[in-house]
């Protein structure tokens, strides 16, 4: 959380696996869940690889309330680039952990929560930022369920939601969870939202 | 002392060339700018950011603790972004401004920067500890029932 002038920042990231569905799931809570008149720019920034992929981030800053932007990031899942990816997550508020749940993800989604745990014991306020886990790809057939993918990945202690990033499933109750943490954090600090 | 904003003003003021003048946290938050730019803040302020992060972490890589300075060269524009305490200025000029001299100004407007940088800081900091970061009201809104967000949005579209 930092303030400039008037404003609140906070800043939400999108983290996971390559192809777990971040950037696609950003892209849908941007152009089908935020009303227009909250978003800071018509159009999400992207900055991607020359094959389509996520190279730094995408982007999109929203103000969720009078004063208070929240500015959305989905950092990069390829392995290649995560030298960016973990400068991504610096002070961050609030993670959306994404889960690919296919069968023959299983491991990629345990090596990214190995560096996320890393990156929680050695980044500084990384440890207080609210998460929830979107267990994404819940439209195919070969996937794990969410309850086995909670206990075998060991995420008990977050909250989540089955969802489908393509298709929105799920992807804006999880928005107002995340949310409805958020304001409990800010209101805490003696900043209430409308 | 000048603030921030009337240092970056004076900077484009005493250059002749310079388009654009921005300083900006060290994520990426803008916190001043001046000038002539054809982009949302927010959106450039995240790209500059990151942009200025990937040099930091090639210089990590080469053993090199502190990047100071990027410049960088386009058909029409020299950008120059100098590093500074907890955030950096960029210098946005005509092609016409030689680099040298946009490499110089950056430095210049840092060294007055990093003062009233600090300064703000340490505003900032008593400001957090007195109010607990209660917010002043929203000049701009005088109905609070105009005032949404998100989650009131979210929450009242569900219930239809």
């Amino acid at each position: 959380m930092k303030i400039v002038g008037d404003r609140v920042y906070l800043k939400l990231i999108f983290f996971g696996a390559a192809l777990a569905g971040k950037t696609t799931a950003l892209e849908w809570i941007f152009y089908h869940v935020v009303p227009d008149e909250m978003k800071l720019v018509k159009e999400l920034r992207q900055v991607k690889t020359s094959f389509g992929q996520t190279l730094v981030f995408d982007f999109a800053p929203i103000e969720i309330s009078p004063n208070v932007v929240t500015r959305m990031f989905s950092a990069t899942g390829q392995d290649y680039y995560r030298g960016t990816r973990t400068k991504v997550l610096a002070d961050s508020d609030g993670i959306f952990m994404v889960i690919d749940s296919q069968k023959k993800a299983l491991e990629l989604n345990r090596d990214i929560l190995q560096e996320f745990e890393k990156c929680r014991k050695e980044m500084n306020g990384l440890s207080d930022a609210e998460i929830v886990v979107l267990y994404n790809k819940n439209d195919l057939e070969e996937i794990y369920p969410m309850d086995y993918l909670r206990e075998n990945l060991n995420l008990q202690s977050w909250e989540g939601f089955s969802t489908c990033a393509l298709t929105g499933n799920n992807l804006e109750e999880s928005l107002v969870l995340m949310l409805k943490k958020l304001t409990s954090k800010l209101q805490k600090e003696g900043i209430h939202l409308g | 002392m000048k603030n921030i904003n009337e240092t970056i003003r004076s900077l484009m003021e005493s250059v002749a060339g310079l388009r654009a003048a921005i300083v900006i946290d060290s994520d990426g938050i803008p916190i001043a700018m001046e000038g002539d730019i054809e982009m949302e803040p927010q959106d450039l302020g995240a790209l500059l950011a990151s942009a200025f992060q990937c040099y930091q972490a090639l210089g990590d890589s080469l053993s090199q603790c502190y990047c100071k300075l990027v410049c960088a060269e386009y058909d029409g524009l020299n950008v120059a972004q100098q590093m500074m305490p907890r955030g950096s200025l960029i210098l946005i000029a005509e092609k016409s401004l030689p680099m040298g001299v946009v490499r110089l100004t950056a430095n210049t407007g840092r060294q007055i920067l990093t003062e009233a940088m600090e300064t703000t800081a340490e505003a900032r900091k008593k400001f957090m500890e007195k109010h607990k970061i209660s917010l002043p009201k929203n000049p701009g809104i005088e109905d609070p029932t105009q005032t949404i967000s998100l989650l009131s949005f979210l929450e009242k579209k569900k219930k239809g």
